[in-house]
């Protein structure tokens, strides 16, 4: 099967993280979440760590050939000394990707992101038939 | 055709773009030491990651100390807080969820086994110290022992 170039999914990194419409607060660090990057025949799995990132702050974006993922942790008053991180990062994704078929859930601070691969995309068997 | 190249307008002009570029960089640079420390490793990228992982953050309240440490993936079977006299260790593991039948193509989370110990301030009530786990923090909150807690002294005129 054909497998994507790690370079393909990584090149678009130079450019990150780019302010968008979540956009950090003011005093929040601005950090690129760690990241595993898995494929298999039928989709790329992205798993994010995300801590203390509530649902309802984390995005996750595809537009065109880049997947933005982000999301910022909630200020917290009573705890000083620790400051809020927005977490941001952008990918380039492969054309083998099809662009409705992105799903992602979050759970215990880590977000797993899949990838569906286009019908096209995938190994298919040809039968080959006498003549 | 020959490019001009001492053109000292545009030179300016990137200069100027080199400083933006710079600051940027400069940011990022800092950004991560505050966040994993300085010299903290980063989790993924080597064997010995316990450094740096989990980021903590310490707060005393006055009646009470808090305490904070990211741990995504944790489960709360695969984390032990244990607290001797004053010193706090929070020990844990995290599996490598590498999913079966697919490919790697980069892995900076990691399995990764830690344990950091923290020498608190002051006394806490061991009894009271209450753990909450949620979206991959965990929370502590440390009541002082009656006798470390604030105390008003009254003012009296002579």
């Amino acid at each position: 099967m054909r497998m994507t170039r790690e370079a393909e999914l990584t090149r678009a990194q130079a450019n990150a993280p780019e302010r968008t419409e979540a956009g950090p607060m003011s005093n929040a660090l601005v950090i690129e979440p760690l990241v595993d990057i898995y494929e298999n025949r039928d989709e790329m799995l992205l798993v994010a760590d995300f801590p203390g990132v509530p649902k309802e702050s984390l995005h996750v974006r595809l537009d065109r050939s880049e997947l933005t993922i982000e999301g910022a942790q909630p200020e917290a008053p009573e705890l000083e000394g620790f400051r809020p991180v927005y977490f941001a990062r952008t990918f380039r994704v492969p054309s083998t990707v099809e662009a409705g078929g992105v799903t992602a859930e979050l759970a215990g601070g880590v977000l797993r992101v899949h990838l569906a691969k286009s019908e096209s995309a995938k190994p298919r068997r040809i039968a080959v038939r006498s003549a | 055709m020959l490019t001009r190249w001492n053109d000292f307008a545009g030179l300016g002009r990137d200069l100027d773009g080199y400083g933006d570029l710079r600051r940027e960089m400069d940011r990022v640079f800092a950004d991560f030491e505050r966040y994993w420390g300085v010299g903290g490793a980063r989790p993924g990228l080597s064997g010995a990651n316990a450094r740096g992982f989990p980021r903590l953050g310490l707060h005393d309240t006055g009646r009470e100390l808090r305490l904070r440490a990211e741990v995504p993936g944790l489960g709360e079977d695969e984390i032990e807080v244990s607290l001797e006299q004053s010193t706090l260790t929070i020990r844990g593991q995290r599996r490598a969820d590498a999913p079966d039948g697919y490919a790697v193509h980069r892995q900076e989370r990691g399995p990764l086994a830690f344990a950091r110990s923290i020498a608190l301030p002051c006394r806490v009530d061991a009894e009271k110290v209450v753990a909450q786990l949620k979206n991959g923090v965990l929370e502590l909150t440390l009541p002082k022992v009656p006798e470390e807690q604030p105390r008003r002294i009254r003012v009296s005129a002579s």
